[in-house]
Parts: C-alpha cells; sequence; structure tokens
C-alpha cells in the first residue's frame, strides 16, 4: 500500500479523501450533544426532596457531567501534514472542497475557514520542497504556527463581524490538543498509510522528481 | 533542484496563482454574503446537509448504537450505587405519585365543570437524531423529519420531558435543531413561582445562563423554569427546567430534557397565536334590538389530517 501510495497521486489523493471522510462520518455522529466544559463548577442547587427555593451549595450528583476535554481539529491536523509532506495528494481543489463541505456540515459560517485554510495550505505547499530537509521539531514548529495564525486570524474576523462565537478558552484547548496531535498525526500517517517525505530522487509517475 | 522540477511548470504558476486567488476571493464573497444575507446561504447549507448526511444514515445508527452499548456496559460499574439512589428516589416519587393521582382526579373534575377545551393545536411529530453538530463550538442536532413531513423553521423540539430546542433550518428530508446550549440560541422564559420573565440564552456549557431578570432577588435555585409565548415565537408552558446557581452567583438552568441521550424528539407543530390587533369596533343600534347577547356559536370543524399525527 505504501509503495502504490508513492507511485500513483491519484491512489494518495484516495488515501487522503477517505480519511478525511471517515474523520467527517465520525465527527457528525451524535454522541456528544453535552457541549465540553474545561472548568469544573459547583453549583448551587435544591436538596433532594426539599421544595424550590431551599438550596444549598453541593456538587449536583444528578448533574450531567460535561467532557472536560477538546478533540484536536483533525481535519485541519490532517490537511497540513499531508500538504507539507506530500503536495502532490492534496490538490487545492479538495482542500476547496474539503474545508467547504466541513464549514456548512458543522454549522460554520461557510467560507471563511475554507478560505484561512486554502491560504495556509498554499504557503505549506510553496515551503514543502524546503521543509523536506528541515529537522522535524522545526517542521512541526512552522506548521502550529500556521495554524495558530489562522485559528487567531478567524477569531478576529468573527469577532469584528459581531458574529456569535464560543468561550475563547474552549478554542485555545482545541487549538493546544491540534497543535500537539500534530506530530501523531505525522508519525501514523507514515507508518500506516505511508504518506511521508519524499525521498531525495524520487519521482512521480510521470518523471518528474517530486 | 528544486528549481528544476518547476522548469515545466513555469507558465502554470500564475495561471495556478491566480487561480487560488479568485478561489480564496470567492469564498470570503460567500461569508461576507451569508453574514449579510443570512437565510439564503442558511437554505443552501439545509440543502447541502439534506443531500450528504442521509446518505450516511445507514453506517451512523449502527455505529451510534455500538456507542451508546459500550457507554451503557461502562455505566454498569456505577450499578450499585445506583440502585441506592434509585431506591431513595422510588420512595419520594411514590409520595409525589399520591399527589399527583389526587390532583389529576380534581384537575378532571375541574376541566370538566368549566367544559374547557385544551389547546387542540399541539401536536407533534417525533423525529429520529441523525447527527449532531460535529464540532464542539456549535450545539444543534439533525433530525430525519423535514419539510416533507410539514415541518417549519422556528417550532420547538422536546425530548419526552423539557424543552429541546427549536428548529433552525429544514431540508426536504432533514431539519436541524438548535439546542438551548446553542451560543445563537435565545428562549422568553418564565421562572415560576415568583412570574419572572427573562431571557434563556445559551453559551456553549450545558448550564445555559438567564438573562434580562428584573428581580434576581425573587428567583431562588430550585425555580421552575417554562418557555413564555412572548414574542409570539413559542408556545407558552414548554417545561425548561430548573435554577442553578454557579459559583459566581450567576443564574442557570439545569435543563429538564436528557442531552446525554438525544435519540428521540418531538416537534411541536406551533401555529401563529392569534392576535388581537384592533380595538374592536364601536357598538351601535343596528336595527330592531332583537339579537342581545353574544352570536350564535358557529359549528366549527376541525380537520385534523394525517394518520401518523397524534394528539400531543
Amino acid at each position: 500500500m505504501a509503495e502504490a501510495a508513492r507511485a500513483r497521486p491519484w491512489a494518495g489523493r484516495a488515501i487522503y479523501a477517505a480519511l478525511i471522510a471517515v474523520l467527517i462520518f465520525a465527527m457528525l455522529l451524535p454522541l456528544d450533544t453535552v457541549p465540553p466544559d474545561l472548568s469544573a463548577t459547583e453549583l448551587l442547587v435544591p436538596a433532594p426532596g426539599a421544595g424550590p427555593g431551599d438550596g444549598t451549595r453541593m456538587v449536583d450528583l444528578q448533574a450531567i457531567e460535561p467532557r472536560r476535554w477538546v478533540m484536536p481539529d483533525l481535519i485541519l491536523a490532517v490537511t497540513v501534514v499531508w500538504v507539507s509532506r506530500r503536495p502532490d495528494h492534496v490538490p487545492a481543489v479538495v482542500v476547496v472542497a474539503v474545508m467547504l463541505l466541513t464549514d456548512l456540515l458543522f454549522q460554520r459560517p461557510p467560507g471563511l475557514w475554507a478560505a484561512l485554510v486554502l491560504v495556509l495550505t498554499e504557503m505549506l505547499r510553496a515551503r514543502s520542497a524546503g521543509m523536506r530537509t528541515m529537522p522535524p521539531a522545526v517542521e512541526w514548529m512552522s506548521l502550529s504556527f500556521g495554524i495558530v495564525a489562522i485559528t487567531l486570524a478567524y477569531r478576529a474576523i468573527l469577532s469584528v463581524l459581531a458574529v456569535p462565537q464560543a468561550a475563547f478558552s474552549l478554542v485555545l484547548g482545541q487549538l493546544l490538543v491540534t497543535c500537539l496531535c500534530l506530530p501523531l498525526v505525522a508519525f501514523l500517517a507514515h507508518i500506516l498509510l505511508g504518506v511521508g517525505r519524499p525521498a531525495p530522487g524520487e519521482v512521480d509517475s510521470l518523471g518528474h522528481r517530486l | 533542484m528544486a528549481r528544476d522540477r518547476r522548469q515545466g511548470e513555469d507558465y502554470v504558476g500564475p495561471i495556478r496563482r491566480l487561480l487560488i486567488g479568485l478561489a480564496v476571493l470567492c469564498l470570503l464573497g460567500l461569508f461576507l454574503v451569508w453574514r449579510i444575507d443570512s437565510p439564503r446561504v442558511e437554505r443552501f447549507r439545509a440543502a447541502v446537509v439534506d443531500a450528504v448526511v442521509p446518505n450516511m444514515d445507514w453506517a451512523m445508527a449502527p455505529v451510534t448504537g455500538l456507542a451508546n452499548l459500550v457507554a451503557d456496559f461502562r455505566s454498569y460499574r456505577h450499578i450499585a450505587e445506583q440502585n441506592a439512589d434509585l431506591r431513595r428516589e422510588l420512595q419520594q416519587m411514590r409520595a409525589w405519585r399520591e399527589a399527583a393521582l389526587q390532583l389529576e382526579q380534581e384537575n378532571a373534575k375541574l376541566l370538566d365543570l368549566n367544559n374547557v377545551r385544551l389547546d387542540p393545536n399541539l401536536t407533534y411529530i417525533t423525529g429520529v437524531v441523525m447527527a449532531d453538530s460535529g464540532s464542539p463550538f456549535r450545539q444543534s442536532v439533525l433530525l430525519n423529519v423535514g419539510a416533507r413531513d410539514g415541518i417549519l423553521d422556528g417550532w420547538p423540539t422536546m425530548d419526552g420531558i423539557g424543552l429541546v430546542g427549536r428548529i433552525s433550518g429544514v431540508g426536504q428530508t432533514t431539519a436541524r435543531v438548535i439546542l438551548l446550549t446553542d451560543t445563537s440560541s435565545r428562549i422568553p422564559v418564565i421562572v415560576q413561582p415568583s412570574g419572572q420573565r427573562a431571557i434563556l440564552a445559551g453559551d456553549n456549557t450545558i448550564y445555559p445562563p438567564i438573562d434580562f431578570i428584573e428581580a434576581p432577588d425573587a428567583i431562588r435555585p430550585g425555580d421552575r423554569v417554562v418557555s413564555s409565548g412572548d414574542g409570539g415565537v413559542f408556545p407558552a408552558d414548554l417545561l425548561v427546567g430548573q435554577v442553578v446557581e454557579d459559583a459566581n452567583g450567576r443564574q442557570r438552568v439545569r435543563l429538564a430534557a436528557d442531552y446525554e441521550r438525544l435519540e428521540f424528539l418531538r416537534v411541536l407543530r406551533s401555529r401563529d397565536a392569534e392576535r388581537i390587533e384592533d380595538p374592536g369596533g364601536l357598538i351601535e343600534p343596528m336595527g330592531p334590538p332583537e339579537q342581545v347577547g353574544p352570536p350564535r356559536p358557529q359549528p366549527r370543524i376541525e380537520a385534523e389530517a394525517g394518520a401518523e399525527i397524534e394528539d400531543g
């Protein structure tokens, strides 16, 4: 499978598209209908059996326990890792299609996130040849920097246009875990799917150097 | 070395850059259009969701079922303490049940005496939750009923007990429910027994805060929160939840609906409440005063169509 992915860009593209489809599917599963909350709160609730009005400060035992963690934005992580490693597997058209589709499906303001991700992936694509010789830590830093930059830009534009947004702490939490999961995504992509940096002198099916 | 590769693509480069720039502009344009004329783009969004998500349903239902099964299995660990809790609760509930039965009989008797007709307009359609918003920042679920079933934007949605949210975005076979916890959800409510009117404003936590209360001191934790008919958006008196106070003294609502398990939701058909617009015509003597008193009641024919609709 790894050899096939190296030889034909279409196979690599299909792998990327399939991976994104699986991620979208997993995120749409109706399992997390309780919003995550990063801070544990103590609530003033009525004691069981008491009438309305006489409350005591206690931890609410019957309460729903929200998750104290956020999922990383795996679609973004996979996209930037793929673009920096194998730009030929992630054409810009596919990036636009995927991001616009997730904008629409995940109830984000349509278009803005897609545009920012497209700009980021194009910058990474232009640098991907140079990134091949970078130490992994530097590569990781530059990817993280790009993700932080577009997230802040996204947030800033939404605030300027007065779109209602989630708490900043939650966004920061997701940003952090997304950046932390980048090396893991790169490692798994390399081990399982054979998506690594092209070796020096490697050629594609038409004989062009990668 | 890196240059070598680009030799053959020199003429492609500028065009490609132009196309990318164009794509970015188009996407930003779409975003601005959404910001200016949101309903049109939201209709487009509903159409896209309607086209995409039902295709995944065949796989989603079993995977969701399996995940819930695993979660159930995990909860067996707490079964002993849960059992003790339930027994205690059952004791209290028995007492309440007696009271409720007596009240029900009394209520039925009084309704009968007064010849009251309960609102026949509150019928409902039940839908299955297909998908959620897929993002930790938005709180909504997708139902498998849509315009085909006569769902309209703005209708309230409940689970068996409490209000869950309202319909926003209807496709042909799907409808999106914005949950009360979403940042864009605002619902007019009344806090009982003090009768304070307020707005329940979602903020992406499971305990949405209550805003715009006139006298916050009149509200105590444990008070019941029900929807109010203010603004004609929602039917009145749907149970929302119970007031709780967080560590900062902010009054929030513990929702009555079970947000951890949203499986089947009821969409209430809420029709526009009739409004009294004019102050009433002048009453003047017309002809011989033989008809004194209210006019004779006209026979009303209620046409309730559809076999799948039950009375709520």
